[in-house]
Formats: C-alpha cells, sequence, structure tokens
C-alpha cells in the first residue's frame, strides 16, 4: 500500500514540496475530479482551472517549472472538495491548490503574490479581524444577555458579519479591477483602516445577518444552553489566511486565538458557521498547541426543541464545509421531520458548491457558480430554499425564497 | 497564416488557448501516453463552429484532435501537434422522449449525468462504462464503450439512432434518425461508432433508451479455480437465461475490495457477481451445477447497490494496490466468446509470470469481455508492453479481439494489425484506410491513430 503525507501547512518549501508530490504524484489522470469541479464551466470551461488540470500544473510546478501563471488556476479553487470525493485514487486537488497557494504566498514563485491577501493579513494580525472592525461586528448582540462566566462560548468567528462587508468590498474590486493592486499596499500601511471599511456594508444583508445571528442565540437560550459571547474581545479565527496560503503566519496567529481563549477559562466552543467550524476542528487542532476545547456547531445543541411542522416543500443547499470538510450531517433528518423535504440533485456528500469562496476574487465566476447552484435549487420546485452557512447564504440570495436554517426553526420552534 | 487568431474569429477570443499552462492539461488523457503540445486549444460552443473551425483546419492542412472528457486509456484523445477541439461546451440535454424511447443529448454531455437525467423517468441509457462520470456521449460513441449492464443490453452500438456530424471539411449532416430500426444502405451510424474521432465530429446524439430493470437478486458465487466460473455463462446461454450482469473477479481484484465489504473464503480463487431480473430460481440451480465452494444470495437493494459500487470502483481500488505512486495499473480490454474465458486467463496467467509482473483480472464475463490490469513500476514498461502483445495475442487465437471497449487509439495499433495477419484479413486494414480517406482526405482528424 502507497504510504501519503496528507496535511497542508508544511513550513519550508521543501516541506510544500513533499506534501504536494505526496498528493499529486497518485493522480492517474483520469479526469473524474474534472467532471464534477464547478470551476471548469465558470471559468468557459478551460480545463486548467479545474481539478485534474490543476494537479497537471502542480506537477509542472514540482518539475521545476516556476514561472508560470500559478496563481489564477490555484486562487480560483473553491476549496469544495468535490473532486476528492469522486478521485478513484484519493487525490484531493483542493489540497493541492492549497499547498500550491502557499507556495505563492510563501513567495516560492516569483510575483504572484495576491495584494488583497497581503493586506488582509497584515490587518488580521493587527486588529485581530480582516477589516479592523471591532464595534460593529458587536452591533448584532445589542440588548441580549449573556453569562458571566466564559466556559461555554457562542463564538460568531465574525463570518455572518462580516458578510455584510464583504459584498460591498467585492463589488468595489468588481469596479476597480487591477487597481487594488495599488490601493492594498496602502490601506494596510493605514493606522486603522476601519474607519474606511466601516461605511462600506450591504445595510440589507446587515440586517440578514445579524437577525441570524438573534435566531441562533435565541433558539440555544430556548434549548437550555447556557452560553457566554466575548464581545469586542472575540477574535477572528483567521480563516482567509490560511484559505490564501498565509500558514506560517497562521499557525501564529491562531495560536494566539488560542491563548485567548486558555485566558478567558473557555472549554467550550458553539460554532455558528461551517467555516469556523472547519477551521477549528480541522487546522487548530493540527497547527496549534494546547487546542483542547470541545467545539461544536450550533445545531447540535438543538435536539430537545420542538417546532411544529410546515407543509412546505423545502429544499436544502448542504455546505461543502460541513457535508465534506467536517462530515456533518445533522440539519438533514432534523428538517426532514418538520417539513417536506426534497434534495437537489446533488446533494449530501455530492453537494455542489455555491460559489461563495471565490466571490472577492473572481466574482464573474463566482456568480456563475451560484447561479447553476441556484438553478438545481429551484427544480426541486421547493417553495422555500434554505442553507445552514452565511457564505452560500449570501450567495444563493438571489430571491425571497431564501432562507438561513436559523430562520427557518426559529419561525417554527414552539 | 495565424492559426489562433483565425480561430478567435470564429469562436471569440476567450475560447482559443494557446498559453502554455493552459494548455498542458490537454497533452494527456487517462492513459499513460502522453502527446506533443498541440498549437491551440479551441472550445467551440455550437455545430456552426465547429463547422467553421474544421473547414479552416481541413483548407490549412492542420491536424484537429477531438476530446471529450480525455478518460481514453489508449492514448486515442492526446494530439500530436495540431489543434485540440475541447467538446466540454455541448452539455446539454436536449430532448427526452419516453413515447418514441429516445433522448437527444449533445456530444460532451457525461454519461453518467445523463443517467441520472433519466432516472426520474424510470429509464437508463444502457451503456454504463466505470468511467461514466467524466466519459461523455461523444467519446463514448467514438470509442463504443461498455459497461456492467452489458451481459444483457450490449455495449454504445446497440443504443446509437442518430448523430449530428460535422464531416472533416466542415459539412454539417445528420446520420440516422429517431426510429428504432432503419433498413437504408450503408449505416453510416454505426461507422461512426468506434471511429475514434477519426471520420467526424460528433456534436449530437439520438440515444435509444430503456426502462429502468427491476431487480430480482444478486448472486456471489466464489470458486476454487478459474476452470470452473467461466461454465457458468455458456450453461446460462445454453438454457435461455441472459442476467442483466455477468462480471468476475480474480483473488487479486477480489483482495483489492475486501476489506471494502466482500470477504471472500481462504481458498476462493474467483468471485462471479450475478445479478438478475427474472427467472432467478433457475439461474441459481445453474450456478449451483458449477459446484461453486461458496455462494451469497442478495436481495436487499441497497447491498446490491454496494455490491456493484465495489465493483464499478475495482479500478481504483487496485490503485490503492500500487506498491509506489510511480508504479501504474495499466488496464488492458480483450475479448473472447463467453465459453473461453477460463482458457484465456490461464494462459494470460502464465505469461504474465514469465514476463513477471503481477496482474489482476477482472471483466464483464457476460460478454466475454476481460480486463488485464498490469502493475508495472517506471523500468516495466518494456515487459508492461510484451505483456500486452501478448495477452492480445492469447484473445485472438481464442476467436477473441485485442480490444473489447476501449478502443485502439496509439496503445494497440500494433496490435491490431496483427490481428489482421493472424486471421489473414489484411483487406480490412485497405477497407478501413479506404473508408478514412473517404471521409477525410487530407487526414486532419485525429492524425496517427487507430489504422495509420
Ligand atoms: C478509471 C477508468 C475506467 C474506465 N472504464 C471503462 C469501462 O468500464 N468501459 C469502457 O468502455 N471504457 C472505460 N474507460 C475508458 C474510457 O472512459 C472510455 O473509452 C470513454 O468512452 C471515453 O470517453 P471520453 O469522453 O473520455 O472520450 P475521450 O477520451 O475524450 O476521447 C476518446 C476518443 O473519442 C474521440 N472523441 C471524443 N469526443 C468526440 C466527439 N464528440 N466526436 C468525435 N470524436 C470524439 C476522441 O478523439 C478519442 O479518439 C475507463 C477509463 C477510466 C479512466
Ligand atoms: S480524479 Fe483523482 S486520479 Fe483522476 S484526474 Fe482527478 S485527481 Fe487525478
Ligand atoms: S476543491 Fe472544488 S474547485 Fe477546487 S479543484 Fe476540487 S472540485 Fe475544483
Amino acid at each position: 500500500m502507497i504510504q501519503r503525507i496528507y496535511s497542508t501547512g508544511e513550513s519550508s518549501l521543501n516541506e510544500v514540496i513533499r506534501a504536494l508530490s505526496s498528493e499529486a504524484s497518485n493522480c492517474i489522470n483520469c479526469g473524474f475530479c474534472e467532471a464534477v469541479c464547478p470551476t471548469i464551466p465558470a471559468f468557459d470551461y478551460k480545463t486548467s482551472m479545474g481539478a485534474r488540470g490543476r494537479i497537471n500544473l502542480a506537477k509542472e510546478f514540482l518539475s521545476g517549472n516556476h514561472s508560470l501563471n500559478f496563481r489564477d488556476p490555484f486562487e480560483s479553487c473553491l476549496d469544495c472538495y468535490a473532486c476528492f470525493q469522486v478521485c478513484p485514487a484519493h487525490v484531493n486537488s483542493g489540497v493541492v491548490s492549497e499547498l500550491m497557494k502557499q507556495a505563492i504566498a510563501e513567495g516560492q514563485i516569483e510575483n504572484q503574490k495576491h495584494q488583497v491577501a497581503e493586506m488582509i493579513t497584515k490587518i488580521v494580525f493587527k486588529y485581530k479581524d480582516p477589516l479592523g472592525l471591532k464595534k460593529e461586528l458587536t452591533e448584532w448582540s445589542k440588548g441580549l444577555e449573556f453569562e458571566n462566566s466564559y466556559e461555554t462560548i457562542l463564538y460568531t468567528g465574525h463570518m455572518h458579519q462580516l458578510m455584510a462587508y464583504n459584498k460591498k468590498l467585492s463589488e468595489m474590486l468588481k469596479s476597480i479591477g487591477e487597481l487594488y493592486r495599488f490601493l492594498a499596499p496602502l490601506l494596510s500601511s493605514l493606522g486603522n483602516p476601519s474607519f474606511i471599511f466601516s461605511k462600506f456594508y450591504d445595510k440589507k444583508i446587515k440586517e440578514r445577518s445579524e437577525s441570524q445571528l438573534k435566531n441562533i442565540y435565541f433558539l440555544l437560550k430556548k434549548a437550555g444552553v447556557k452560553f457566554s459571547y466575548l464581545g469586542v474581545e472575540e477574535p477572528y479565527p483567521g480563516t482567509l489566511m490560511i484559505d490564501m496560503g498565509y500558514v506560517n503566519e497562521f499557525k501564529q496567529y491562531a495560536q494566539w486565538v488560542t491563548d485567548l481563549f486558555h485566558k478567558k477559562g473557555v472549554k467550550n466552543i458553539i460554532t455558528v458557521d461551517p467555516h469556523t467550524y472547519d477551521v477549528l476542528l480541522n487546522k487548530y487542532t493540527k497547527y496549534v498547541k494546547g487546542f483542547d476545547f470541545n467545539v461544536t456547531f450550533y445545531l447540535d445543541h438543538l435536539s430537545t426543541l420542538k417546532f411544529s411542522r410546515l407543509d412546505k416543500i423545502v429544499t436544502y443547499h448542504e455546505p461543502c464545509h460541513l457535508v465534506r470538510h467536517t462530515d456533518h450531517n445533522v440539519p438533514k433528518g432534523f428538517i426532514e421531520s418538520i417539513t417536506n423535504l426534497i434534495l437537489p440533485i446533488h446533494n449530501g456528500k455530492n453537494t455542489y458548491c455555491c460559489g461563495g469562496p471565490i466571490e472577492a476574487f473572481y466574482p464573474k465566476a463566482s456568480e456563475k457558480i451560484s447561479d447553476k447552484r441556484f438553478k438545481e435549487l429551484k427544480q426541486t420546485k421547493a417553495e422555500i430554499i434554505i442553507t445552514s452557512c452565511p457564505i452560500c447564504f449570501v450567495n444563493l440570495y438571489k430571491d425571497e425564497s431564501v432562507m438561513d436554517i436559523s430562520e427557518l426553526l426559529a419561525n417554527l420552534v414552539t | 497564416m495565424n492559426i489562433a487568431n483565425e480561430l478567435a474569429n470564429i469562436v471569440g477570443k476567450k475560447y482559443v488557448l494557446t498559453k502554455y499552462e493552459e494548455i498542458v492539461p490537454y497533452v494527456k488523457d487517462a492513459s499513460y501516453i502522453e502527446g506533443e503540445k498541440p498549437i491551440a486549444v479551441v472550445i467551440p460552443g455550437n455545430v456552426f463552429e465547429v463547422s467553421k473551425v474544421l473547414k479552416l483546419c481541413y483548407e490549412n492542412d492542420v491536424p484537429v484532435y477531438v476530446r471529450g472528457g480525455g478518460t481514453s486509456l489508449t492514448g486515442s484523445s492526446v494530439p500530436e501537434g495540431g489543434i485540440v477541439m475541447s467538446m466540454l461546451r455541448f452539455d446539454k440535454i436536449l430532448e427526452v422522449n419516453i413515447k418514441d424511447r429516445y433522448v437527444i443529448a449533445e456530444a460532451g454531455v457525461r454519461v453518467g449525468e445523463l443517467n441520472s437525467y433519466l432516472e426520474k423517468y424510470g429509464y437508463m441509457y444502457p451503456p454504463d462504462p466505470a468511467s461514466d462520470i467524466a466519459a461523455t456521449i461523444g467519446g463514448s460513441i467514438n470509442t463504443n464503450a461498455g459497461g456492467v449492464r452489458g451481459a444483457k443490453y450490449g455495449a454504445t452500438k446497440e443504443w446509437v439512432l442518430g448523430l449530428e456530424v460535422v464531416l472533416p471539411d466542415g459539412t454539417i449532416t445528420q446520420f440516422g434518425e429517431k426510429t428504432l430500426k432503419r433498413s437504408e444502405g450503408y449505416d453510416l451510424t454505426a461507422l461512426m461508432i468506434g471511429s475514434e474521432g477519426t471520420l467526424g465530429v460528433v456534436t449530437k446524439a439520438t440515444l435509444k433508451i430503456a426502462p429502468l430493470p427491476e431487480r430480482e437478486a444478486m448472486f456471489l458465487a466464489f470458486y476454487d479455480s478459474y476452470k470452473r466460473f467461466g461454465d457458468v455463462i455458456s450453461t446460462l446461454n445454453e438454457r435461455g437465461l441472459i442476467p442483466l450482469t455477468a462480471e468476475f473477479l480474480d483473488e487479486v481484484s477480489m483482495n483489492a475490495v475486501k476489506s471494502y465489504g466482500i470477504p471472500y473464503p481462504d481458498n476462493a480463487k474467483a468471485l462471479l457477481i450475478i445479478i438478475t431480473s427474472e427467472m432467478s430460481d433457475q439461474v441459481l440451480k445453474a450456478i449451483k451445477e458449477t459446484s461453486p465452494i461458496e455462494l451469497r444470495t442478495i436481495k436487499d437493494k441497497k447491498e446490491m447497490d454496494d455490491t456493484l459500487k465495489l465493483r464499478k470502483g475495482l479500478y481504483s481500488s487496485l490503485l490503492l494496490e500500487r506498491e509506489t505512486p510511480e508504479q501504474r495499473v495499466i488496464i488492458g480490454d480483450i475479448v473472447v466468446p463467453p465459453s473461453k474465458i477460463s482458457e484465456t486467463i490461464e494462459e494470460i496467467y502464465n505469461a504474465a509470470k514469465s514476463i513477471g509482473l503481477k496482474i489482476a483480472v477482472f471483466g464483464h464475463i457476460g460478454d466475454g469481455n476481460v480486463h488485464v490490469n498490469i502493475f508495472a513500476g517506471p523500468n516495466d514498461f518494456d515487459k508492461a508492453k510484451e505483456l500486452l502483445l501478448e495477452t492480445g495475442m492469447i484473445a485472438v487465437k481464442h476467436e477473441g479481439c485485442v480490444s473489447a471497449e476501449h478502443g485502439i487509439g496509439l496503445e494497440k495499433k500494433e496490435l491490431l494489425l496483427k490481428e489482421f495477419a493472424y486471421r489473414n484479413n489484411q483487406i480490412n486494414l485497405e477497407l478501413m484506410k479506404k473508408i478514412k480517406n473517404v471521409f477525410d482526405p487530407k487526414n486532419i482528424l485525429n492524425r496517427g491513430k487507430l489504422i495509420e
């Protein structure tokens, strides 16, 4: 049997290369992954922008050809792991992309660093949040009461709150095009960029995301869970850093976050979005010393609640980071028991990405992916489309039939 | 003349790829054969663009390599210079007509996707290669693909009613129709099947469909020698019992899926998997008469699905049995009359032993299709080639053929000639060449493959 080094986040070029070749060399070029990779149709059917093409390009890199344009093929990877699901040789092109992004971020491939990624990493280090916002991120909790002890915390990971800003930012990026190359370093050198970013947000999304967080709070309370919230002291988990390949920075930063949790006496962390859940479960446990917290997803805590039945056809968009990255499968049974659930053609482990992860850097392709997924969801003839991830929600929010599962549950809880 | 610019005028700039990093993925298919970089890759979006591209290439003598899912195992879809024409934008299912039992799909639709779509109508398109997740309608027609439903339903050629084809000079034509039968002279539709992109570009296909069959039972019969189990199909045939699926696995193959859910008795050398849709009692009786050392019956649908999945994923499981990532599992593909399977396999084992390579053998016993999988490290390729040749000739000696469902491509050109020579049928090659010349006098389509 072949021994595999399955790992991202190696710290030197040699280790990245070792991990890359361990992953990529098993590929037999069968093309199965190409058929399910959402980025191929989104990037005009170019196979260099898809799973098998990415492996082929990683092999070029491994053979010493460092001068190609690697940035677009690898940064456009959604990290959705649809490819891994079908690969007969158990190769994960998503992981290959993660490693190649790391090589880019570490400057191993010349002139391909992404200025916005650099900027975000710097800001996260400085302000413990990608946009330097602090006050704004806690607004959802105004007037809510929490426990005094931090033993169990509701950890937002800032994901819901950032959606409103992210939407505006990507609209800005779309309109300024390549100009961001000059603006990004400028912004990251500012004393505090929050005074700029705090002005740019999508009002409707902000209201909606905050109300989703409130619903989650309300559902947990009703289920009798006792928890607290770190408020302005709540740090961002560093998800974007690791997503963009800044592994060494992430390790350092995540250690700081972990130490902070320890200092506060945290033992149990209730996450409210799949990305934060995934990063804590899979990356913190791997790269950080002493990450010994009990990490759960908020839906795991609602089993004692009773819900009235909704006699409507509902379809559920399963987020990749729940079903493929963490194997989380509670919500489906839940929804089935309280609605008439019809799943879309791609469901379960074969779910289809919403396009969200590349919204900021490749907005047009992201939109094509979300349009395709939205069409599939609509084909079920469902009256309500639900999801359980703030990124999926924003990307699929193309009409009023789309809602977060927290909104549905808050309406039905008795 | 700058061919890339001319192509861009036809399909639009974004659908013409010339940068090194963009064309790298088109140089290989799923075989171990690497082609030569093309000048450009073109991704047309409709039949008129295909026509204009071909006309341009025809007039300027530029070879065109058509590519579907790029899953070919014989080097059939790798370019040798020229341009690659990717069919992936032809991804629409255009019409399902249950009343007249056909579906119309564009050439780039994946076979598996078509079947998921038909499932909701209670219908299927029977050819189901293990690669159906990625193999396209155009590619599977051009290789006459088969699958585990072959025992009852045959290969692709039984299911193609009509085709929209663009000829090498750009002429758009249609072969066949929506009708379930025709008697109109030379069957040009049939001629396209298995032609490996050498005669024309398929853009759209009208395919016959069948109701999804009800499965009654699945039988797993284990044998302690290869000699016995080959008799099963002959016995079933004699009694007019045609199963839905009849597959076999040898010991190495059984071992590869053991941990995934099919444990086998210690002294088992072969496993036969049979699925029936009718007369299961009689099938069971026939199997018992061949004295398997163990016989299991599965009636639960999910268990049947899971077992079949293991069989379909067998090649994948063998990949995990490689000793190093550099080792390849070269999948061979021959066919003999079902009654000759046991002796064929016996001889293949002897050949592998004397050449010194590890093999795993499995296949679609229902139609006599044997896949000999060769584990070959980087230094074993010459030996592997020798074994492939020998395997092919063993099949031929047993009244079989050198390729069952994967085609000829680059890999089996020599073998095909040997088969013709063995049977003293060299005239077949001449006929094929003449046909090629009628369709493609300038030889621009898939130059260097099949019969060259
Ligand atoms: C893991 C694995 C398992 C497999 N299992 C099976 C199996 O069970 N049964 C089986 O039969 N095969 C199997 N194959 C082989 C392969 O999948 C088939 O040959 C398949 O039919 C090829 O389809 P494709 O779309 O990938 O074609 P490609 O590889 O892209 O092309 C194959 C040939 O068809 C031509 N072509 C493609 N599209 C067109 C078009 N539109 N018009 C004209 N010519 C065209 C190409 O030029 C080439 O000559 C397997 C392959 C792999 C990797
Ligand atoms: S599915 Fe796996 S083996 Fe096949 S091309 Fe993709 S990565 Fe390679
Ligand atoms: S992770 Fe998703 S986007 Fe990335 S290569 Fe795999 S299937 Fe494609």
